[in-house]
């Protein structure tokens, strides 16, 4: 049986503000609650219990949530005390949170605790025994799979497919279990005295890159000039097909001979 | 606050030797020589000041994120955040990159360049690089690591490196001085202003780009990659183009009212392997489903490649592709707002252009 451990948080509603669940944590329980062949998933969340949005989990089609009680403090060190203990085959989260710090530590903190392996922006698992195959999402809609030994720590992020609809009478029913946490492992502050919180501000964007040098070059770099190269052509069809292939040549944007390759760019290099 | 732009801002002209107030917003010093130098030559880049920095009291580490080799326009803001971290303590910018890396890094602003072999044999590269970083940065004493905040690259390296350093990270930094990385958290409504940690993740616009200076770049020894077995690359896995989000894809062929060969357009899209999008007319008409408009009203994107057939451009259009790398436009127009945007403006009718285009990928591509 594989143990699978999804970590939700919750989230903000984007128009109302509204508490409700954060939607990659969500599409991280969806990914978990597809595994076909008798996975056991455990939902952990760390936080209030009372919070009514982690109804909309238990609505997903969970029977049982687990909430680590523990408040106002950074819950890294609590839920990898409680995975420590639990020891999952495989971890599940949101890449990143949608409310307070969100700097999308977490994951990685727990796999290094745990000492387990990390994959980030993965879009589907299959477990094959004592590993799994993983597809991990890229830049420019690549894809690209993996083999990874258990255990292992997945993020899942926008790339993923999206979370079912939460049922009301399900989300009634399900049960919400309540683990006290001590106050001395609950100590670690959310946000460091030092660090300074306040409201964003609006910064101004850069429009174009910076050009310095004469008066003349700066004029230029602001005046609305055509990309270099830039060319209008009159052709027949024959014509105009092989000069639009030269260029999609030309700028790497397909490859003759040879069907283009799902990753050939970007974040596929890392 | 007033402030005297003198005190901040003064600088001689070394040629004439006069009293100016530099306004380019670039660093002070360097920057405001090499304005004055590049704007005396036809050839900036040539007569670019060298700047070297002897015996740097510390290290900043940048590892861009790359895309084909080249540096992207965040990694330019990234090595330009590590400029102003390294400044402020008289330091030099080391930056990390694959050794199939074929840019200048010097002017971008790079006083060393450390390189790695990019492993062949399957093993995951954010592994095993976050290690040899980990150990680089403590052989050295890097005082920052910078890295950008992507999802799959600059991100997740650079969070596993702050794991295994246990710092809490600066993620989603958007401005940076010295003293303050200023990042914003709480899904970008509140932002948090803190010394800067060991570790940065940055965004774009987070600093100015290097400009009007060459660093030294100097080759230092590279890194060679442990192997490793626990995760294993299968390589990339074919998927369905016209399936991926319009906002994901890579290349995109777009169809407006100019277009009435429907079967034409679906089987060159899937020869290019390019994701479909249309314009809102032709969404309108019901000729393409409403998710795959591109526009104010619908997605904004901004892949590599744009093929627009008979597109007119409406100014909500060419919004959606203001950040569109290559436009290849094809109407029978030559005065549409299309064709004055495109790079490649092709004045025929797109119907005939389509079946051309599609027989001519076929008979190039014979395994395809």
């Amino acid at each position: 049986m594989l143990e699978v451990a999804v970590l939700l948080s919750v989230g903000r509603h984007p128009a109302s503000g509204r508490a409700v669940r954060a939607d990659r944590d969500a599409r991280a329980l969806e990914l978990a609650l597809g595994l076909t062949d008798g996975a056991r998933v455990h939902a952990i969340h760390a936080g209030d219990p009372g919070e009514p949005a982690l109804r909309d989990y238990l609505g997903m089609g969970l029977a049982e949530l687990t909430v680590l009680a523990a408040r106002d403090c950074d819950v890294a060190g609590v839920l990898a005390a409680h995975l420590g203990r639990l020891r999952p085959a495989v971890v599940l989260a949101g890449s990143r949170a949608e409310c307070g710090e969100a700097s999308g530590m977490l994951p990685y903190q727990l796999a290094h605790a745990l000492g387990s392996q990390l994959i980030a922006n993965v879009v589907s698992i299959t477990p094959l025994g004592a590993s799994a195959r993983v597809i991990q999402a890229l830049a420019r809609g690549g894809r690209r799979a993996l083999h990874a030994e258990l255990p292992l720590t997945l993020t899942v992020d926008w790339a993923a497919s999206p979370a079912r609809m939460s049922a009301y009478g399900v989300a009634r029913r399900g049960r919400i279990r309540t683990i006290r946490i001590a106050a001395a492992a609950c100590s670690a502050p959310l946000i460091p005295a030092d660090w300074r919180e306040r409201s964003a501000k609006v910064r101004p964007r850069r429009l174009r890159p910076l050009v310095q040098g004469s008066a003349s070059e700066r004029l230029r770099s602001i005046a609305p000039v055509r990309a270099s190269g830039a060319r209008l052509l009159d052709l027949d069809p024959p014509q105009a097909a092989r000069v639009i292939w030269q260029y999609l040549l030309d700028e790497g944007l397909a490859e003759a001979g040879q069907p283009r390759p799902a990753a050939s760019s970007g974040e596929g290099g890392l | 606050m007033r402030r005297d732009p003198r005190a901040v801002r003064q600088v001689r002209d070394p040629v004439s030797g006069r009293i100016r107030i530099d306004r380019s917003g670039a660093p002070a010093g360097v920057a405001a020589v090499g304005a004055v130098r590049s704007g005396a030559s036809p050839t900036p880049s040539a007569e670019l000041p060298q700047v070297t920095i002897e015996q740097p009291r510390s290290i900043v580490i940048a590892v861009p994120d790359l895309e084909r080799g080249r540096l992207t326009a965040l990694d330019r803001d990234l090595i330009g955040a590590a400029r102003v971290l390294a400044d402020a303590q008289r330091g030099a910018v080391w930056v990390v990159v694959p050794s199939g890396c074929t840019d200048d890094l010097g002017r971008a602003g790079a006083d060393g360049v450390v390189r790695y072999q990019e492993p062949t044999d399957g093993t995951h590269p954010p592994t095993v690089l976050a290690r040899s970083l980990v150990e680089l940065a403590k052989r050295q004493r890097a005082s920052h690591l910078l890295f950008a905040d992507t999802l799959t690259a600059g991100g997740d390296l650079g969070r596993r490196v702050a794991a295994q350093l246990d710092v809490r990270p600066a993620a989603r930094v958007i401005a940076l001085s010295a003293g303050e990385a200023v990042c914003l958290s709480d899904g970008g409504r509140r932002e948090i202003g803190r010394a800067p940690p060991r570790v940065l993740l940055v965004e774009a616009g987070c600093a100015e780009p290097v400009t009007g200076a060459r660093h030294q770049a100097a080759a230092l020894p590279d890194i060679t990659l442990p192997r490793e077995g626990a995760v294993v690359d299968l390589g990339a896995v074919a998927v369905d183009r016209s399936a991926v989000a319009l906002t994901e894809a890579e290349l995109i062929v777009s169809a407006g009212a100019g277009v009435s060969d429907w079967a034409a357009f679906h089987q060159l899209a899937a020869r290019l392997g390019a994701a479909e999008g249309a314009s809102r007319v032709a969404c309108d008409l019901g000729n393409l489903p409403r998710d795959r408009q591109i526009g104010a009203s619908g997605s904004v994107v901004e892949p590599r490649g744009y093929l627009a057939f008979g597109i007119s451009g409406a100014p909500q259009h060419l919004q959606g592709i203001a950040r569109c790398e290559r436009v290849v436009a094809v109407n029978s127009d030559p005065h549409a707002p299309m064709m004055q945007r495109a790079d490649l403006a092709i004045v025929a009718d797109a119907q005939q252009v389509m079946p051309a285009l599609a027989d001519l990928i076929e008979r190039e591509k014979p395994s395809a």
